[in-house]
């Protein structure tokens, strides 16, 4: 039926009835002139069939595109048309798979040429290994459409786009000494003097070594023996997916994880991903660069099975005590008493960023203050951030959810 | 559901992006007024129709261009209330006169395409014009009478394609202009012919091979406005001049008209020779080849034939047409094939009422006609150039193998005048038995004298004059030996009547020329023909033509052929001629098993399927060699299959029910375990195509296959 639908579309059928009325016509009422006209008009199906079907014969596609990019972020893509016949082509269009929406046309394709085409585009979070090009041409008439796809490697990576933030306060809300999720310096035993480093965004004033920031004219801090790292695991929970293709409550949750790895990474925390793959199972990145993170992102699916729960349970297994659990999710549905429980009973702190499911799925406003789930949430101590569509994450972030059920 | 169809509905009218080539816009409109000329110049509508159409539609496209980005609400609530004016006229159009629908919907369509011209905004907007203005053309063809249709239809064509062309470059976001610097002016004109070339020459190709169905009934039969009768009228002929079959006639041609036949009077002088010329009298729209009689003649006076008179009975309608004629020839069961003929008087013609053999409707502008003994039909006004009326007729000439079996025996008819002769030399009578001796059923007989007649005499149209005192039958038959239909059908009429069976010489017009292009049959003086008629009891009157090189019409040489059949069926017999009817008996055979529109449609169907055929074979084949595995691939194919050799020596051989994964699981706590595990996965890549395989997986094929080797190696050591 699909081949069939190729081969036949809405302008064919109409030219195609209407030849058969005036043969109809012309029978009915021996007007033989209307023969010619039938005849007219199946000639001109004929001439579409062959001529467009001709004109992508011998053609071959390529595709230029940057190895890397960032979500909904204009990107630029070359295709090149090359017509391997001797005879020049016209009239065809170019139809990407990356760039679906917008079809670049070329007018004139000589004969053993090749013809290139620039054109902009903006894609989706995802890992585009290959997507195909598709040369068309509906000359002369433009009744009849013949394509021809051809299998072009892309080996593009989309970022999730994330938000340069300058402090968060999930992190630096509980900065006293004692308990500071930041780095510690001179905390504990191991108070010796190691030397100096370069300043890190988030380091204290208070180890600022001034005399040799002022020789060295940049800032420097002092550096202590033991240097008590305070790590911090974002957990991406690919479960209970809402939203369209392209603006999913995913996407949004890999653009919270790639905002906070951000932060994590500038200002000196050891970093851990972790995410669920439904064939792989646990998905885990240690101490990752931003390259790596966001292209550990980039690639993140959806994963019906990696619940909260689930994750919760591994993550306690492989972070560290006393570090902190960055959960960002949008499955609500979880036993979230039993998430706290498993993370607390690893000395681990637990930070819940919950994506508003309600807002991807279509309803304008919250369904959490409602819920059983934000009774749950409340009831587990864990701390709780919620991000709406289309909201700002660095505003997102920067105020705990307070909990409004009743 | 509801939902659902309101939705549709909404994606259907939803506001479209206007369409903002003026290049495109201009063609639709010049195809469009192509249309609207086209049927203009039939000549069917008013002078204001003629002016406001054109105009109108005009004004709509400048209109609909500028207005083409706004909703025009109150323009569409506009053209709606006039779109029902105008259906609403038509309608009463239809009611008024519901006998010829042609022209109230081709100016039905016409006033559409003018209501429509104001809201083209966008490009499905202009594809409607477009397809309306095909119907206009199509009305055009309909009512055009001769070939100048074919100049509109190759300028609607042309438009209407580069409007397509048009559109489709606007679509795609191309700008004429831009498209100019692109393309080289030569490479553009040379594909420019060369498609039209290819379009003339399918379309033609197309054209020559369209089966030609025998037309189907549509009652909208087309005659001219009605004419009042003249109350003097009582039948007979108004202006066909007085014939003296016994003056003395000038042993010259001059007294011949090559205009006018002799035959259209109330008397046929033999002794009149001459040509006919070429001129047109009339189109004929007949869905078969049929005669058209004119008068009836049933005395002959030894110079020529006359009628004997009676009074010519009025047959008029009682409410709106068609007048419905007696049937007064036929007796008992006739076959009924249904011919109907539309007549388009080109030349004038006397008050004759043209008809095919036992009309039965006649659609006619009179109020009455006139009918006399013998069927021949008069109108009380002569039938000038512009009238145009329509016969239909159920008759089917009967099988002869039925009428050989009728016997002579005329019991319960008045036949006499029929039979009458004036006194005629003896040896006409004898040849006249001569011809027929040894055969007694009437039908025989006419067969043997039509036979004879054929034999013995030859068509002439300069056959010699005749003495004054000689009669012209016996002339022909035993002094010139020549002459035209008429001497053939007078001396067949009189021969018959010698044997003793009742005949009538009958005038009229030949089927005339077929033009293939407009589907009429053109009709000129020379057809002008004469045949003869014979009396069968139960079967009432059959017509024989026993002028040779004409023969009566047959529908089957009139059926589903295409032009091109039709062309080479005309060639066979003109060329070929007797000595091979036994091919041409074979071809029919042929052409009537192979070429009917069934086995047509078998065929197009075949050759579809067989080219979808080769259509998915190709594809297939493409599929295929897009898919040649790459170097990489192949690599890791041969690890594979010399790990399987390699495994097989080791007596570890695959058996063939087993799947790659099946058989690399069954070896994992075995030496090589893990590298075969390895390499069939690598392979499964490559048969599958699951993963991409590059430079790495073949490598690691080779690694593992290396690996294997070495660890099979060590357990042996």
């Amino acid at each position: 039926m699909a081949r069939l639908s190729r081969l036949i579309n809405r302008k064919v059928v109409t030219l195609l009835a209407l030849a058969l009325a005036m043969f109809l016509i012309a029978t009915n009422v021996q007007a033989a002139l209307l023969y010619l006209v039938s005849s007219a008009l199946l000639a001109v199906v004929v001439i579409s069939y062959a001529v467009a079907s001709w004109s992508v014969y011998g053609l071959s596609a390529a595709r230029h595109a940057p190895a890397e990019a960032f979500e909904h972020v204009p990107l630029t893509l070359e295709a090149v048309v090359h017509n391997g016949g001797r005879w020049a082509r016209a009239l065809l269009s170019i139809h990407d798979d990356l760039a679906p929406d917008i079809e670049p046309a070329l007018a004139w394709l000589p004969g053993r040429r090749a013809v290139s085409k620039r054109y902009e585009t903006t894609l989706p979070r995802g890992v585009f290994a290959e997507a195909p090009l598709v040369v068309s041409c509906a000359a002369p008439f433009g009744i009849w459409t013949a394509r021809r796809a051809f299998s072009a490697a892309a080996g593009l990576t989309v970022f999730p786009l994330f938000e340069d933030i300058p402090t968060l306060p999930i992190l630096e809300a509980m900065s006293s000494p004692a308990e500071t999720l930041h780095e510690r310096r001179g905390a504990g035993a191991g108070y010796d003097y190691l030397g100096i480093r370069d300043y890190r965004r988030g380091d204290s004033l208070r180890v600022v070594h001034w005399r040799s920031s002022a020789r060295r004219g940049e800032l420097v801090v002092k550096e202590f023996e033991e240097e008590i790292a305070s790590p911090v695991t974002v957990v991406v929970v690919g479960a209970g997916v809402a939203g369209e293709p392209g603006n999913t409550t995913l996407d949004a949750a890999a653009r919270l994880a790639a905002t906070i790895a951000n932060y994590c990474l500038t200002s000196g925390h050891p970093l851990r991903l972790i995410g669920w793959d439904e064939t792989a199972g646990l998905l885990s990145l240690d101490r990752p660069n931003l390259a790596q993170s966001l292209e550990w992102l980039a690639a993140l699916q959806p994963a019906i099975t990696g619940t909260p729960e689930r994750l919760a349970e591994e993550a306690a297994v492989l972070v560290s005590a006393r570090s902190t659990v960055i959960m960002v999710t949008a499955d609500v549905s979880a036993d979230w008493a039993g998430v706290a429980a498993a993370v607390e009973a690893r000395r681990v702190r637990l930070l819940t960023v919950l994506i508003d499911r309600a807002t991807y799925a279509g309803g304008k406003e919250s369904s959490l203050d409602k819920g059983q789930a934000a009774a749950e949430l409340a009831q587990s101590r864990a701390t709780v951030y919620v991000y709406g569509k289309d909201e700002s994450i660095t505003a997102c972030l920067s105020e705990p959810w307070r909990v409004t059920a009743r | 559901m509801f939902e659902r169809a309101l939705a549709r509905y909404r994606a259907i009218n939803k506001k479209l992006p206007a369409e903002n080539s003026v290049a495109a816009r201009a063609a639709v409109l010049a195809a469009v007024l192509t249309g609207t000329v086209a049927v203009i110049s039939q000549g069917y509508f008013g002078a204001v129709t003629n002016v406001i159409a054109p105009v109108g539609i005009v004004a709509g496209f400048v209109l609909s261009w500028y207005r083409r980005k706004s909703t025009n609400v109150g323009l569409k609530i506009i053209l709606s209330f006039a779109l029902l004016f105008v259906t609403f006229y038509f309608f009463y159009v239809m009611v008024a006169e519901p006998y010829d629908t042609r022209v109230p919907l081709a100016e039905l369509f016409l006033w559409i395409q003018v209501l429509h011209s104001f809201d083209v905004p966008a490009r499905r907007d202009l594809y409607f014009s477009l397809a309306a203005a095909l119907v206009l053309i199509s009305m055009a063809g309909t009512l055009a009478l001769d070939v100048s249709f074919i100049i509109y239809l190759a300028l609607f064509m042309m438009f209407a394609l580069a409007a397509l062309f048009l559109t489709h470059i606007s679509e795609l976001g191309i700008q004429p202009l831009s498209l100019r610097r692109q393309v080289p002016v030569g490479r553009a004109a040379a594909g420019f012919v060369v498609l039209s070339s290819i379009l003339i020459v399918l379309s033609a190709g197309v054209y020559l091979v369209t089966p030609r169905l025998p037309g189907m009934r549509v009652q909208s039969l087309p005659f001219s406005a009605e004419r009042a009768l003249q109350a003097a009228f009582r039948g007979g002929l108004l202006s066909g001049g007085q014939v003296n079959l016994n003056e003395r006639l000038p042993m010259s041609r001059a007294t011949f008209s090559g205009q006018a036949y002799p035959g259209f009077n109330e008397a046929l002088d033999l002794r009149v020779r001459g040509r006919l010329s070429r001129a047109l009298m009339m189109r004929v729209k007949a869905t078969n080849p049929v005669y058209h009689r004119a008068q009836v003649f049933d005395t002959y006076t030894g110079k020529g034939w006359r009628q004997s008179g009676g009074k010519a009975k009025k047959t008029a309608r009682t409410d709106r047409p068609p007048l419905v004629l007696p049937q007064l020839d036929i007796e008992g069961a006739v076959g009924a094939r249904e011919t109907i003929a539309s007549y388009y008087i080109v030349a004038d013609q006397p008050n004759i009422v043209f008809a095919p053999y036992q009309a039965s409707l006649l659609y006619f502008p009179a109020a009455a006609v006139w009918q006399d003994k013998d069927s021949a039909l008069t109108s009380s006004f002569s039938l000038d150039s512009g009238v145009v009326y329509s016969t239909v007729s159920h008759y089917d000439q009967p099988d002869p193998v039925r009428l050989a079996k009728v016997p002579g025996i005329y019991k319960n008819k008045d036949i006499s005048a029929y039979l009458k002769l004036p006194p005629l030399p003896a040896r006409d009578a004898r040849f006249a038995t001569d011809i027929t001796a040894g055969r007694d059923k009437p039908f025989d007989k006419l067969s043997a004298i039509q036979a004879a007649l054929r034999q013995r005499c030859g068509y002439s149209l300069d056959a010699p004059f005749q003495r004054e005192d000689q009669d012209a039958i016996d002339f022909f038959l035993f002094g010139s030996r020549r002459g035209s239909c008429d001497q053939f059908a007078s001396a067949f009429v009189v021969l018959a009547r010698l044997n003793g069976i009742p005949t009538r010489l009958v005038t009229g017009y030949a089927p005339g020329d077929y033009n293939p292009l407009t589907g009429y049959w053109e009709v000129r003086a020379e057809h002008a023909h004469s045949w003869a008629e014979a009396y069968f009891p139960n079967y009432g009157w059959i017509a024989f033509d026993p002028t040779p090189g004409f023969a009566l019409p047959e529908p089957a040489a009139f059926g589903s052929d295409s032009f091109i059949m039709q062309r080479l069926s005309d060639y066979m017999k003109a060329n070929f001629g007797p000595q091979l009817r036994f091919v041409r008996s074979w071809l029919t055979i042929f052409r009537q098993t192979f070429f009917n529109v069934y086995s047509m449609a078998a065929l197009l169907f075949l050759l579809a399927a067989l080219g979808g055929a080769v259509l998915v074979r190709a594809r297939r084949s493409a599929r295929v060699s897009e898919k040649t595995p790459t170097e990489e691939q192949d690599a890791v194919a041969a690890a594979y299959q010399q790990m399987l050799a390699v495994l097989a020596a080791a007596g570890r051989p695959r058996r063939l029910p087993e799947t790659p994964s099946e058989f690399a699981a069954a070896q994992t706590a075995r030496a090589g375990g893990p590298q075969i595990l390895m390499l069939t996965e690598l392979f499964e890549s490559v048969l599958y195509g699951r993963r991409p395989v590059g430079e790495v997986q073949a490598e690691a094929a080779h690694e593992a296959l290396t690996e294997l080797l070495d660890a099979l190696k060590d357990r042996r050591g």
